[in-house]
């Protein structure tokens, strides 16, 4: 990581610690808040890495988080940064806002759409967010915890 | 594949001859190999007879059953034997539907369309556990998978296996072959 990204970074991000790529597969964890997260992609993009992977956690119940984790990475030397961006909202949240980052990075956009069509995280001025994966007229989101949960289901033998 | 020496053109030899007799099959129908053959029947059974050795099946697979299903339309295992090898890239032209793999219920509007385009009479073979009933996928609230071919389609053969052997897909399209002919058809 050069320089002038770390002081950069340093400016939109909250907390940042480096990791070990060995144990982890990444070099470095940023923490962001919504309001920056624009910021944080085009420093990275603007330093010639490029937008990785955009992944969600259904952090809801423990830390009353829907929590964005945007990876970045350099292809010249392999240099990957997580960024964990959370989204505020407990279990009875309605809806989860986060701002687009398609207008950036032409790969975000069916990135977007597949946390939308999973977890319903809404990306607003996204051009077209509509289902991904599934049937067009789903009205659920499967990978959000208390989806499918069978209340008094017993585990199977072990 | 060798060459065919000469001990190898010997033991083929039998085999020639012996297409010239009569062969019976199991369910006591003559078959067409059997050079003195007369039918004297309704011309829906000749209809029926022609259509049973001339199954054309739509050329399109849904998940790894496909792979099997190729494999039995391939040299070794050669569909052709039976009439059902030529696969069709064209509903309007196909008239068996092989159901080869996972259902996903966003795949099942369009396989839906795909039976509506073959002209009747035709056929459907649930091939694999997932177009019998949802097979490993089938659980307690699931939302990806449709739980068996027969809730889009009228199903008339159904092949169990995970996935099934190329043989036993030859095995239900024989099976299917005794269905046409005895004229049993949902779809006319």
């Amino acid at each position: 990581m050069s320089e002038s990204l770390a002081s950069t970074l340093a400016e939109y991000t909250t907390a940042s610690e480096q990791m070990d790529y060995a144990k982890t597969g990444i070099h470095a964890r940023h923490t962001a808040t919504l309001e920056h997260v624009l910021s944080v992609g085009k420093t990275f993009l603007d330093e010639g890495y490029i937008f990785e992977m955009l992944t969600c956690q259904d952090l809801r119940e423990k830390e009353e988080v829907m929590r964005l984790c945007y990876t970045f990475n350099a292809l010249d030397s392999v240099d990957r940064h997580l960024v964990h961006v959370d989204i505020a909202g407990g279990l009875d949240a309605e809806t989860f806002e986060a701002p687009t980052m398609s207008k950036l990075a032409g790969g975000a956009n069916w990135q977007e759409r597949e946390v939308f069509d999973m977890y319903g995280v809404t990306f607003t001025d996204h051009p077209e967010l509509e289902r991904l994966l599934l049937p067009e007229d789903a009205d659920f989101f499967p990978l959000r915890k208390d989806f499918g949960r069978i209340e008094d289901a017993e585990d199977a033998d072990e | 594949m060798g060459k065919v020496d000469k001990k190898d053109s010997k033991r083929l030899l039998p085999l020639v001859n012996r297409s010239a007799t009569p062969v019976v099959d199991p369910a006591g129908a003559e078959s067409i190999a059997d050079p003195a053959m007369v039918r004297l029947a309704m011309l829906d059974d000749l209809l029926n007879m022609g259509r049973a050795n001339s199954l054309w099946p739509l050329t399109f697979g849904l998940a790894c059953c496909a792979m099997e299903m190729m494999a039995a339309g391939a040299s070794k295992y050669d569909l052709d034997r039976f009439g059902a090898g030529v696969f069709r890239p064209s509903a309007r032209q196909a008239d068996v539907m092989i159901l080869a793999g996972t259902i996903s219920r966003k795949m099942a509007p369009v396989i839906r369309q795909l039976w509506d385009q073959m002209p009747g009479p035709k056929w459907a073979i649930a091939m694999g556990g997932c177009t019998i009933d949802g097979g490993p996928f089938k659980y307690p609230n699931q939302y990806a998978i449709v739980e068996g071919a027969d809730k889009i389609v009228p199903v008339d053969i159904y092949i169990p296996g995970c996935p099934p052997r190329p043989e036993a897909l030859i095995a239900g399209i024989l099976q299917l072959k005794e269905k046409v002919k005895a004229g049993r058809n949902f779809n006319p």
